[in-house]
């Protein structure tokens, strides 16, 4: 009786847990990872892993890196932009003119032109460490990633003013800084802004690998990708990589090289399936929490 | 609408000054490279037991010197420094490269602008291909929602009924219904795969195959590739959820027009209409949510045409597709050409702009109509 | 039912065939889920619902509820949301099984009598927007469309379901639907469940139509034991108890300044608004509030009562105005800041109409007492003490950890008003304040007010309410809000 309860029970969550699925689709992620670690653990050369595991690490810390800084600079500007509209107008519209050049420039182009910005930084010497290059790169990318949560933050503001929200709380003598902070961001926007941040984490490590990629393929005698952390993106510009994908091409009209994949072309199949799988679980994930909280 | 033009007018125009400013601190000239120690240099190239090219050679000249005259270790740094960025630029010269000392004259401004064009062109083209697209899957993906719910429902639904039932008639029924879903479902999920792959990576996949330096499949990479189909699809289908919760749909269904979601011409929705390029659904309720999505995602066009361009820039840069701007620019960054990079760079800007202003006018000649000015 | 709770749980809940059910009861206590519900608009997949002890999906699939559907229509709360902005009004009142549009005419003069032929049509082909058509023009195309259907009826076998279809309209719109209703259902016996919370339809249709009797049954929900129960609402105890209220006696005297005087002239949106105090519109007066003074302003639908308020509360800019507040003059000059330092939460404070709107409903209960200027606002026995003032005694200490949204709509209103006047300022406007709520609940909310008027405390009253408020306050506290009439006949000519 007790196994049959106990079964119902563990039947009853994992229908729960299915139903989920941003916490479904980041199982899925991170068991993918581990199962592709563990494979190549088995069946790739101790030096090829050592520089994926530092790729897909370099990869993930700099994407983190990417939300915390959208998120604060999200945030600072949006409050800014608000003052402005309470106390000089027309300074914001200087502030709206700025944002929206950004908006205009390609994030491709944006991203590239500030590594080549970088790379000086690196030559001459003003940048040296590690974690400055990292959290640097993280910058660039974020510049260009941050204004979606403007756009929100600001448009969460403009919804709450125009309901009695904003005049109910203001006549209440609550401050305008508390209305703002705690009651719209903090308090009523938690979940929108926490999907946002999912939705550019994916666009971050989107960014860097085609920039890192570039950089290694086009760039590689100015912007030496020896110059900066390797990331999944310079990691498959690498000509081992690179032929290992070609394999992909070959093994489409050769079925039995199929088998071959996994394991002699490893290093290559391994980093494009690291960034394409990334990608749509956190692409699923993000969806997942959207959708469980009707977004 | 004209503080939108004026603003667009004025971010171009300020763009086009900072270009300016810029071209002018960094001149279109590049200046001839200066050594410091171009004597020495000279002299060691032509040492006959020393290649300057070679790198253990080099470490030798370095060790050397520096056991011979340990107090000169910093101009010994200096000077291995030189030559090696002294014999790369001879390497660069002797490859005469045709980036390698490409000034702005009027037949480099032509072949760009020509290149412009040609970025222009299939910009827009993948962009109403994309913008089809996305609008199409969208709405069909709402109507196989509405008509079956998702197929993890379903897929559970028939395994349930395949435990509970006895009649081997309806197990083997079930069991083949399981089979269809799953292969379905490994169907989507491959398709997901390919369409979030970055271009990149499908073109390296099949570069023996095809020929990626096409425009054919070069559009082909930019629909299908970098996430921009899902990623907007997707974004459109939750439009279409949250309009398919509001009251004047409710209005609509008490007003007895027709809610069934089957492909059928009579009370249902026709499977063509979805296909069609000028979709309409006439006497549904689907058409009242239909106008309303329609009009509300024309903003986030601006957002998708952005994230269009992005992979397109992407493609060509990443694929090294010769005579195409992204991979000119790349090119131009490489050798420093300056004026070059600035001028294609103002060029995607101005392609950029164009769209977000063509968009706009759009939301206005809307907006108008619903606002009652027209 | 959700995953996580129980929304409504009725055992009994009926319609008589053939008769108007005028449902009464605090808003949010599943009167529109109930009747929704009936017409089978929830969605099956989001909510698990038993009705009639079948599952849901079956009774949608009935034949009873596709009759309902088919035959008959529900005409919902709220007007702005329930139209396509993206069509006509035209357009919309021309689909679907009224696309008919040849009892147009009858049924818009009818409900628009004020507007000509020209302007009617003219009306017709506007998009809705949020400010035109008013809400009450919305409201009254929507009530439209029902009586489009009964036109077109062939099997009175059905249910027309009205959600608060009076909830944008004066009393003399409401007058004239409630007529039209009675006049329609004395050919067609259709069963109509007519949603409100507007206690004084009762006077309406007790005084001006004797024979609703033979149409007409009041019920009220309420809760108890945690379920809904439908109970027959006795019209005699709530006229008794209008005709027992009293204002609450003045203290002050005739030779005190007011602390408020708002000259009569308003000049806002290009119109010049007006205000007295004598009903014919005869006179200009300033309106004033003197200390412990309760004051009603009066207006049609749509004249500009909030717009006022909000002017008062330096929320609304206003081309002209001239204002004097306990000796502090103020006009529209007068910076933003003059209010956020000196005004807001001291000497006045505002209850808005929609609770919904006015409270955070992504916070707790004592959440809604955060930031406020009193040093207890982070005090539970405080905040305790103070809710049961206007909830029920004995409160459980969890209530106070409640999310908002889970509070229904009266329970909204309450701590809407709560907030406001726990800061004891000395002028209160309250926009509305019975928005909502049921009938015990208003009388305890009177008593509240009366309790703080008598302390000193003076309100400004804007409701549709006019029959309770008429009695809440003394005749000469009356004051009438009307467009001045050059304007109108400015905006009119050609």
């Amino acid at each position: 009786m007790t196994a049959t309860t106990t079964g119902e029970k563990l039947r009853h969550r994992l229908n729960h847990f299915v139903t989920l699925k941003d916490w479904l689709w980041l199982s899925i992620w991170i068991s993918g990872i581990l199962f592709i670690w563990i494979w190549n653990l088995i069946f790739l050369n101790s030096p090829a892993l050592h520089q994926i595991e530092n790729g897909f690490l370099n990869t993930i810390i700099i994407a983190a890196m990417v939300i915390l800084i959208a998120a604060g600079l999200g945030w600072g500007i949006t409050l800014i932009d608000d003052i402005l509209y309470r106390r000089f107008p027309r300074m914001r519209i200087a502030l709206g003119f700025l944002i929206n050049l950004i908006r205009s420039v390609p994030q491709i182009v944006g991203t590239l032109l500030g590594y080549v910005l970088l790379t000086l930084l690196i030559q001459n010497k003003i940048l040296t460490s590690a974690p400055l290059i990292l959290f640097s790169m993280a910058l660039i990318i974020a510049v260009f990633l941050f204004l979606e949560i403007f756009d929100l933050l600001r448009e969460r503001i403009a919804h709450f003013r125009k309901l009695d929200f904003y005049d109910a709380m203001l006549v209440c003598g609550i401050s305008e800084h508390f209305i703002i902070n705690r009651e719209i961001i903090l308090r009523s926007s938690p979940m929108h802004m926490i999907n946002k941040l999912i939705g550019i984490f994916g666009g971050a490590i989107f960014l860097l690998c085609s920039v890192d990629f570039i950089i290694s393929v086009g760039l590689s005698t100015e912007i030496s990708p020896v110059d900066l952390p390797v990331t999944l993106g310079s990691l498959l510009a690498k000509i081992d990589s690179k032929q290992d994908i070609l394999a992909i091409g070959h093994s489409m009209t050769h079925w039995n090289y199929m088998i071959k994949l996994p394991f002699e072309h490893l290093q290559g199949i391994t980093v494009a399936s690291l960034i394409v799988f990334t990608l749509l679980c956190i692409y699923q994930i993000a969806n997942g929490y959207g959708r469980r909280h009707r977004l | 609408m004209r503080p939108k033009i004026i603003e667009h007018l004025a971010s171009v125009i300020f763009i086009g000054i900072v270009f300016l400013v810029l071209f002018a601190v960094w001149g279109p000239q590049k200046k001839a490279p200066s050594y410091q120690y171009i004597d020495d240099i000279k002299a060691y190239t032509q040492l006959g037991f020393l290649d300057m090219s070679d790198p253990e050679d080099l470490a030798l000249l370095h060790e050397t010197l520096d056991y011979y005259e340990p107090d000169n270790k910093p101009i010994h740094d200096s000077l291995v420094a030189e030559i090696k960025s002294y014999m790369r630029d001879l390497m660069l010269a002797n490859t005469s490269s045709p980036y390698l000392s490409a000034e702005l004259d009027i037949n480099k401004l032509i072949s760009l602008l020509v290149m412009l064009f040609q970025f222009a062109i299939i910009y827009i083209l993948v962009l109403i291909l994309t913008a089809y697209g996305v609008e199409t899957f969208a709405i069909y993906r709402f109507i196989r929602l509405q008509q079956s719910g998702s197929l993890f429902g379903s897929i559970k639904a028939s395994f349930h009924d395949l435990i509970t039932t006895s009649d081997w008639q309806n197990k083997l029924k079930q069991a083949f219904f399981i089979i269809r879903k799953l292969l379905r479902g490994l169907i989507k999920g491959l398709s997901m795969l390919t369409l979030f792959a970055p271009a990149y990576v499908i073109a390296y996949s099949f570069k023996t195959r095809f020929d990626t330096d096409s425009v054919v499949l070069m559009i082909l990479l930019s629909v299908i590739s970098n996430g921009l189909l899902i990623t907007y699809t997707q974004k459109y289908f939750t439009f279409i959820m949250s309009e398919s919760r509001k009251g004047y749909v409710q209005t609509a269904i008490v007003k007895n027009l027709n809610r069934s979601y089957r492909f059928s011409t009579d009370k249902g929705i026709r499977l063509s209409s979805i296909f069609r390029i000028r979709k309409r659904f006439p006497g549904h309720i689907f058409g009242h949510i239909y106008q309303n999505v329609r009009f509300q995602y024309l903003s986030t066009l601006k957002e998708q045409a952005s994230f269009l361009i992005t992979g397109l820039i992407i493609i060509e840069m990443a694929l090294n597709i010769q005579g195409h701007l992204c991979y000119e620019l790349m090119q131009n960054i490489l050798y420093k050409n300056l004026a070059i990079v600035l001028l294609i760079v103002f060029g995607i800007f101005v392609i950029v702009k164009l769209t977000e202003l063509s968009i706009d006018y759009l939301i206005f000649t809307q907006q108008r109509k619903i606002d009652n000015k027209k | 039912m959700t995953g996580q709770r129980m929304l409504v749980d009725i055992r009994h809940f009926t319609l008589t065939p053939g008769k108007i059910t005028l449902l009464l009861g605090e808003s949010g206590i599943g009167k529109t889920l109930i009747s929704r519900t009936i017409f089978g608009l929830m969605p099956e997949k989001e909510l698990n619902i038993t009705i009639n002890e079948q599952d849901y999906s079956d009774y949608l699939a009935g034949a009873q509820c596709r009759e309902i559907q088919s035959q008959g229509f529900f005409v919902f709360q709220e007007p702005s949301s329930h139209l396509n902005p993206m069509m006509t009004l035209s357009d919309q009142l021309n689909e679907g099984t009224i696309h008919d549009p040849s009892s147009n005419n009858d049924i818009l003069k009818a409900l628009f009598p004020a507007l000509t032929d020209h302007e009617r049509h003219q009306l017709l082909n506007v998009y809705p927007k949020p400010y035109r058509p008013s809400g009450g023009e919305k409201q009254r195309f929507l009530i439209a469309m029902a009586f489009k259907k009964m036109a077109l009826l062939k099997n009175p076998d059905t249910i027309f379901v009205f959600d608060e279809p009076t909830g944008n309209l004066d009393n003399v719109y409401r007058n004239i639907f409630l007529k039209m209703l009675i006049e329609v259902h004395k050919t067609i016996p259709l069963t109509v469940l007519l949603i409100t919370h507007d206690y004084s339809m009762i006077t309406e249709l007790t005084t001006r139509h004797s024979e609703i009797p033979d149409h007409i049954e009041f019920h009220e929900m309420c809760v108890s034991d945690n379920r809904q129960k439908q109970v027959k609402f006795s019209t005699e105890s709530y006229i008794s108890w209008l005709r027992d209220l009293q204002p609450a006696v003045s203290q002050r005297k005739s030779s005190i300044d007011p602390i408020l005087r708002l000259e009569p002239e308003i000049e806002v949106f290009g119109r010049t608004l007006l205000i007295t105090n004598d009903s014919t519109h005869r006179s200009r007066s300033s309106l004033d509030i003197f200390e412990g003074d309760a004051v009603y302003l009066k207006a049609g639908s749509g004249v500009g009562k909030t717009t006022i308020a909000k002017i008062i509360m330096g929320l609304q800019h206003a081309t002209r105005f001239n204002l004097n507040l306990k000796g502090l003059d103020l006009n529209e000059k007068t910076p933003i800041n003059v209010w956020k330092n000196r005004i807001w939460a001291r000497t006045m404070s505002m209850v808005f109409q929609h609770a919904d709107e006015a409270l955070n409903l992504s916070g707790k209960v004592k959440d809604i007492f955060r930031g406020l200027p009193i040093p207890e606002r982070s005090d539970r026995g405080f905040i305790k003490s103070t809710l049961e003032t206007v909830f029920e005694k004995n409160l459980p200490p969890s209530f106070l950890d409640m999310p908002v949204a889970y509070l229904s709509g009266g329970q909204k209103q309450r701590l809407n008003l709560i907030r406001a006047l726990i800061l004891e300022p000395d002028i209160l406007i309250l926009d509305e304040p019975f928005n909502g709520l049921d009938f015990n609940t208003m009388q305890r909310i009177l008593d509240l007010l009366q309790a703080h008027q008598k302390k000193g405390k003076s309100f400004l009253i804007i409701s549709h309410n006019e029959e309770i408020i008429d009695r809440f306050v003394t005749p000469d506290r009356i004051y009438y809000l009307y467009r001045d009439r050059s304007d109108q006949e400015r905006s009119e000519s050609p």
